[in-house]
């Protein structure tokens, strides 16, 4: 057991030295292999050879950082939903299912779970639009 | 033995690494992107050279393909775009009005990319074939090996080496320039 362990691990190891190495070797080679010229052009922003026009350091406004909030939560259910759908004929199922066949009686398991899951989501954004954080007045 | 050897030199293996990775910023101006697109795809796959891989920031680019016409208002963005990018650097003039100017004979257009920027390969054309860009890339391939280009001359001058003599042209920056450096 701990053989195969170390065999299969030792293969992982290799591939990530073999990919470190070799993502150094190359920045090794371009650092000594090639030329260095620095100059004022190169330090200058790139805008397709335009002038630099305002500062990148922009303001907006603090209306996004909500929205972004509220975005993660419902980003994140929708990550959830995806593992819950490819395993429910399992959660749905009392005893075990062999080739798409389940061999015991009906379980609601899977669609409870997932609705207190809703359930919980809901509350919060009842709450994000009873404080109007949704909106964008 | 079942191994073979190839000695080299190292500025050679350089420069054949260098050729065989061209790193490609399109300043694409007009209608030769068509043709420079079709060259880009499956059809006639410049991945084959090894230059399918268009840069969009000259940070990351070697070699600069001005695709279509240069009016005189965009000369200093091109010399810009043109310093700005990685050394060694080659530069091909792609379709007539990059090299010429081309059919264009008003005050507003530029007699040909090189009056900013120095062109290492000329393609005519308008457009140009995709063949005739293939054969102007394996052109510039020649040059990078044998060490021609124009930033490569001017690095090597600059470190001491010598410099291939039939490298050395006088039109390096238009046609004008060269006169102006001797006056």
């Amino acid at each position: 057991m701990t053989a195969t362990m170390t065999s299969d691990y030792l293969s992982a190891l290799l591939m990530i030295l073999a990919g470190v190495g070799f993502a150094l070797a190359l920045t090794a080679a371009a650092k000594y292999l090639g030329p260095s010229r620095p100059s004022a052009a190169k330090d200058y922003p790139y805008e397709c050879g335009s002038e630099v026009i305002g500062s990148p350091r922009a303001r907006f406004e603090v209306k996004f950082y909500q929205v972004a909030i509220v975005f993660l939560v419902f980003d994140i259910e929708t990550a959830f939903l995806y593992p819950w759908a490819l395993k429910y004929r399992e959660l749905s199922c009392a005893g075990t299912v062999a080739n798409g066949v389940c061999s015991g009686g009906i379980s609601f398991f899977g669609i409870g779970e997932i609705l207190v899951f809703m359930l919980v989501l809901i509350v919060a954004l009842a709450y994000v639009w009873r404080k109007r954080a949704v909106g964008w007045e | 033995m079942g191994f073979e050897f190839h000695t080299t030199s190292l500025r050679s293996a350089v420069n054949w690494a260098r050729k065989w990775s061209l790193f490609q910023y399109p300043f694409v101006t007009a209608c030769c992107g068509m043709e420079f697109m079709s060259v880009a795809a499956s059809k006639y796959d410049i991945a084959r050279f090894g230059a399918e891989f268009p840069r969009f920031s000259p940070r990351q680019a070697d070699l600069l393909f001005i695709v279509g016409t240069i009016t005189e208002r965009q000369g200093p963005a091109l010399r810009r775009i043109y310093d700005q990018m990685c050394e060694p650097k080659w530069v091909v003039a792609f379709g007539v009005c990059a090299s010429t100017g081309g059919f264009y004979q008003n005050y507003a257009t530029m007699p040909g990319a090189d009056q900013v920027v120095p062109v290492d390969v000329y393609i005519p054309g308008c457009p140009p074939r995709p063949e005739q860009v293939l054969d102007a890339l394996m052109l510039l391939q020649d040059r990078i090996q044998k060490g021609e280009g124009h930033s490569q001359i001017t690095i090597d001058a600059e470190r001491g080496y010598d410099v291939p003599i039939a490298a050395i042209r006088p039109k390096q920056l238009g046609p004008g320039a060269a006169a102006k450096k001797e006056g």
